[in-house]
């Protein structure tokens, strides 16, 4: 049975979970259940930090575009357009044994894409959630539900894999930001235009 | 005819009475003539006290086809509405007069957002939420309903509310009222609510509206206000149509509970199956024609 989580709290991953090394990170939402003009374009995304909380380069920026870090530590399985279906609509994985060790923090980020002109935020998505299991036996480890935490938003640190005393312990962070992607690059330290 | 006699500031007092012609004595003893040979309502908006002391809140004169009159009274001069100030059509929609205390305002809601109800309203057994479908547009042709809908997400046939069976058997719902508050008038449509009557097995009343031969997209100035009929004040407003295009049935806002507490939230989306769409998104089976 996975931990659930609410917004803040963190728990152990690998000390509850002694040999775990390859994770599956999965986020899912679902949208538009009205008719309308634009559909919806969620967008999952990866910052691998250093301990300052900054990516060191483009490359720690793992998303739709670069899906893959130079560590072979992060993956990210590819852009569901849509977000249909129940379970996952985006995954990454991370193998956790690779992780560069000056990257102290793994981020992970939803973003509404072209959430502005479309009108759109995260009020107008439900069911959003984030879910880590065990690569290997597929086994659900640990589970935060967005629920009622957002609603004018349009990016969300939905949570961080991060490193403590020699394990990895997840938050559920749940922290929101307006504006899209682009300050949510700049709060890691990319400079995008 | 009968005036009622101006009372404490802040009321609203109004008149229905046929009668050609009246003159009585009205604020300071200054007398106001009206000639018309129709129904004649007069609604004086006294909420407002303006500090020059020959001003005294607003008047508004309907006689029942067209609106004669709007706008401030000023005392020390007789008020002639035979020459009107200007002229409504009975078809179109008047901006209402402000209705309500002037405390701050409403909060504008944006799509997507919630808010505690508990904590913008001083007393969730007597809400009211209003629409207005923005000037310049025709008075029918659209409805108003809630469907009250279990954490199933669905709605027994009795729990959808809407002009037909205007008034839930629990007493929470009641379109077309407003616990008794007259600020009905200002509005195109209302349903009083009180959150404490609603069965404890209801999660969401979904405040909803369908159009007939028109698209919810031409109704861009549209909004929805939340009215603390306790208070007398508007605590919130959302205008809902601002992206919507070829619907016919919409969702406005749904009121849901959320742990110890109601919540709103700004829906503005909606459907172009029109009500069919509305009922089978609630849970409802309609039967065709």
């Amino acid at each position: 049975m996975a931990v659930s989580l609410k917004k803040g709290q963190k728990v152990d991953l690998t000390k509850t979970n002694p040999g775990l090394k390859k994770v599956l990170v999965g986020l899912g939402w679902d949208t538009n259940k009205y008719d309308g003009t634009h559909p919806f374009d969620l967008d999952s995304s990866v910052f691998m930090l250093g301990e300052n909380g900054k990516v060191t380069g483009e490359g720690d920026f793992i998303f739709y575009n670069n899906k893959k870090h130079a560590s072979d530590s992060v993956t990210h399985l590819g852009d569901n357009l849509t977000g249909e279906g129940t379970g996952d609509d985006e995954q990454v994985k991370v193998s956790l044994d690779k992780v560069p060790p000056q990257v102290h923090k793994i981020a992970f980020a939803v973003t509404i894409h072209d959430a502005a002109s479309r009108s759109q935020n995260f009020g107008q998505v439900s069911n959003a959630f984030i879910r880590i299991a065990n690569e290997e036996s597929n086994q659900e480890l640990i589970r935060y539900d967005l629920g009622e935490d957002f609603s004018v938003e349009t990016a969300i640190v939905v949570g961080e894999l991060y490193r403590h005393s020699g394990e990895w312990k997840f938050n559920a962070v749940g922290s929101g930001f307006g504006g899209g992607l682009a300050p949510l690059c700049r709060n890691f330290g990319l400079n995008v235009d | 005819m009968t005036v009622n006699p101006p009372g404490a500031a802040g009321r609203h007092f109004r008149s229905a009475v046929a009668e050609k012609r009246f003159a009585k004595p009205f604020y300071g003893g200054k007398n106001i003539s009206v000639k018309e040979n129709s129904l004649m309502n007069l609604m004086t908006d006294i909420g407002k006290r303006i500090p020059q002391p020959s001003q005294y809140g607003r008047l508004n004169v309907d006689t029942g086809e067209k609106i004669i009159h709007t706008g401030n009274i000023v005392l020390g001069s007789h008020l002639s509405v035979n020459q009107p100030v200007r002229e409504i059509p009975r078809n179109r929609i008047p901006e209402a007069s402000a209705p309500l205390a002037d405390t701050g305002g409403p909060v504008p809601m944006k799509t997507g957002q919630k808010i505690s109800l508990n904590q913008k309203v001083s007393d969730i057994s007597r809400i009211v939420t209003a629409l207005k479908w923005g000037a310049g547009n025709l008075r029918s042709g659209h409805d108003i309903s809630v469907f009250m809908t279990d954490s199933a997400n669905k709605t027994a046939e009795d729990n959808f509310i809407f002009y037909n069976h205007p008034a839930s058997s629990c007493g929470s719902v009641l379109i077309g009222s407003d616990h008794g508050s007259g600020i009905k008038q200002h509005y195109d449509a209302t349903v009083q609510m009180n959150l404490k009557l609603v069965p404890s097995h209801i999660q969401t009343l979904a405040i909803t509206a369908t159009i007939d031969e028109r698209t919810f997209g031409q109704f861009r100035a549209a909004s929805l206000g939340i009215i603390d009929a306790a208070a007398g004040k508007q605590v919130l407003s959302y205008s809902f149509a601002e992206n919507l295009s070829e619907e016919t049935a919409i969702v406005l806002a749904e009121i849901y509970r959320y742990k110890d507490e109601w919540r709103i939230a700004a829906i503005g989306r909606g459907f172009k199956g029109g009500l069919a769409a509305l009922c089978e998104n609630y849970g409802i089976e309609i039967e065709n024609g």
